[in-house]
């Protein structure tokens, strides 16, 4: 596949202020890459600095080989789909995705057959005379997706594009946004602060900290295999258990919390040593009632909270050197109780370990 | 959650009290009503009543604004002043209302600050200030002539330039403000989108801005009509006697000549101008603020 844009050391600062810290990616043609970070992590400013309403400070860009770092966002053919849809309110449905055809010269005869069609791809084709105004939430963010794709762009960058909308519907427009990437076949660069849209969409994700990428992988890759406490917590829940290591290779490692200590296989270890952190996902963690049934990794404890969430229950068991732990436990299993004393087990090849224990920062955008 | 519910009538409207129709109630809505009919209301149609009455029964006083020579100068004069500086205000509003709509906050508050400011500065005194900058010896002219632009200097005052200057300076704030509060209810992200979509800055200004900002540019126009056809100091001053505008001429009717049949009819007539262009405001205001369109 090759690469649709690139970005090579790009840096921007607003006075005192790194909002993009020396950030490379390549984004590959045809791919749904998600930008996600919390509030302030940069995602914003990237996909402005690839749409051309931000300059870098430094760095390039390029598309397929040719330099845009200054192109003006006119000049690019990208389609820009904003966070409030941006649909123009003195115009029409049809007059808005007739829009940037209309700038690029089209009459209006030449652009009724694309416009149709653009309409026919979103199923808005009846409400072609309204409005905006007169419209649902989720109907405007589809006008406001045929306006972008109408034009064929090179690349779709969509800026938190269902924020707005209710949970119900945010479900819905994320399956028809995804089918439509797969039909168009357009590169989509994604820019979400919500986790399970960037989990359940995207091929790949880049997750922002600080201006900075901390970590570029598939989704599976990121919430297997996360680089650091940051990650593992931002993507999806874990547990993080304060661990120092005891020995080890490339293969395998022992490490003690409080006095137990616990094997870890998996293919390949980082070579970590002292205090680290083993992230330990609860849907990884299991509840059982005597030791001889329970993982050769287990800790004892006791359930002092029970939630039940339909499908499962979360739990959280105290421990006495692990702190509090999540585990998630499948309906039909032996139902939980709160005082249960119950061992919290593991199997070797689960637990990421990652270098450092869990700070404030870390957390403060868990969930 | 039970106790949400009970509680929920109580906070959904106002208490019922504050609507009972009292004593108190009613004083309070009759004592305002009671100043403006003796007045405000009670001087309006005497005026009325004298444009038909004064010297003679009948509508002669309107015969003569129809005829007249000299009052169709006077109103052409006040036209074209009002028209012009409407068109210069709304010009020049305009410019500082998108900047002001651009900038960032703490730049806007000092905009803010300095448009406000002239609101300060009674309008006799910066009729004089005009004087003194724009008169044959003034700042204006003395500076130019130092320069080496000009040998004489200009004629800037006592003419319809002077008086367009100080009434387009006058009136700038009450363009600025409306023009603003539109622009602010203007969607920032639409200028981008365009952009994004392919236009160019002054293509996605004129294809999406400028036509969002009409209802407001209208509110502006009208309000900016209205204060100008009734100036009387600014041009009295900085035309000095020979730019007339209608207000002038009424008081010169009312004063000076007493002619005060004429002049009630002329300002009957300016009245209603007036109060046709408010209805008009009033329904540009309301498409601005229902953001219909179309």
């Amino acid at each position: 596949m090759k690469d649709a844009l690139r970005f090579q050391s790009v840096t921007k600062k607003y006075g005192e202020f790194t909002a993009l810290d020396d950030v490379s990616i390549d984004i590959q043609s045809g791919e749904f890459m998600t930008l996600l970070g919390p509030s302030g992590s940069g995602k914003t400013t990237m996909l402005m600095t690839i749409g051309g309403f931000v300059e870098p400070s430094a760095g390039q860009v390029t598309l397929d080989g040719t330099e845009i770092t200054h192109l003006p966002p006119e000049k690019r053919n990208f389609g820009l789909v904003f966070q409030g849809y941006a649909l123009f309110p003195h115009l029409t449905v049809w007059e808005n995705v007739f829009y940037p055809l209309r700038v690029r010269g089209l009459s209006k005869t030449d652009a009724e057959p694309k416009v149709r069609d653009a309409l026919e791809l979103i199923q808005l084709s009846h409400l072609a005379e309204r409005y905006p105004k007169q419209l649902s939430g989720g109907q405007q963010q589809r006008v406001a997706l045929a306006r972008t794709l109408v034009f064929s762009p090179e690349l779709l960058l969509l800026d938190e594009p269902l924020s707005a909308l209710d949970r119900a519907l945010r479900k819905d427009l994320q399956r028809e946004l995804k089918d439509l990437h797969e039909r168009v076949g357009t590169t989509f660069i994604y820019v979400t602060h919500d986790q399970e849209e960037a989990l359940s969409m995207s091929d790949r994700i880049a997750i922002l900290r600080d201006g900075r990428i901390e970590q570029l992988g598939t989704p599976l890759e990121l919430y297997e295999n996360p680089a650091t406490i940051f990650v593992a917590n931002f993507l999806g829940k874990s547990n993080f258990l304060p661990a120092r290591v005891t020995g080890g290779d490339g293969s395998a490692m022992t490490y003690t919390v409080g006095d137990s200590e616990f094997q870890l296989t998996r293919d390949r270890v980082p070579n970590l040593d002292g205090e680290i952190s083993i992230a330990l996902r609860p849907e990884r963690l299991s509840l059982h009632g005597a030791t001889d049934a329970a993982p050769v990794n287990r800790i004892p404890g006791e359930i002092t909270k029970v939630s039940y969430y339909g499908q499962l229950y979360e739990v959280i068991v105290k421990t006495e050197s692990a702190g509090n732990l999540m585990v998630t436990a499948n309906i039909g299993d032996e139902q939980p109780r709160t005082g249960d004393r119950v061992w919290v087990g593991w199997e070797s090849d689960s637990g990421m370990p990652l270098a450092g224990r869990p700070t404030e920062t870390d957390d403060a955008y868990a969930g | 959650m039970p106790t949400l519910v009970e509680t929920a009538p109580a906070v959904s409207g106002p208490s019922p009290s504050m609507f009972r129709k009292n004593g108190a109630y009613w004083f309070m809505v009759l004592l305002p009503a009671v100043f403006l009919a003796t007045l405000y209301l009670a001087p309006v149609i005497s005026v009325m009543v004298r444009s038909v009455t004064e010297p003679v029964l009948g509508l002669g006083n309107y015969a003569v604004i129809l005829e007249n020579r000299a009052i169709q100068n006077v109103l052409g004069k006040t036209f074209y002043i009002c028209t012009v500086t409407t068109g210069l205000t709304l010009f020049f509003g305009y410019i500082t209302a998108y900047a002001m709509s651009q900038v960032s906050p703490r730049e806007q508050r000092w905009m803010f600050f300095l448009v406000i400011l002239s609101f300060w500065i009674s309008v006799l005194i910066r009729t004089f200030a005009w004087i003194a900058v724009l008169q044959p010896r003034g700042l204006l002219n003395e500076a130019l002539i130092w320069l080496g632009l000009i040998d004489q200097p200009l004629r800037m005052v006592r003419n319809d330039f002077g008086v367009i200057v100080g009434m387009v300076h006058y009136m700038l704030p009450y363009a600025i403000l409306p023009l603003f509060a539109n622009m602010q209810t203007i969607d920032r992200s639409l200028v981008p989108a365009a952009r994004a979509l392919g236009a160019s800055a002054r293509r996605a200004f004129f294809t999406v801005f400028l036509p969002l900002s009409l209802p407001g540019l209208a509110g502006a126009a009208i309000l900016v009509l209205i204060f100008s056809s009734g100036f009387y100091i600014t041009p009295a001053l900085l035309g000095g006697g020979k730019v007339v505008m209608v207000a002038e001429y009424i008081s010169v009717q009312m004063s000076e000549t007493l002619k005060w049949g004429l002049a009630t009819s002329l300002a009957t007539c300016l009245m209603l101008v007036v109060l046709a262009l408010t209805i008009a405001m009033s329904r540009f205001m309301d498409v601005g603020s229902a953001g219909k369109s179309g």
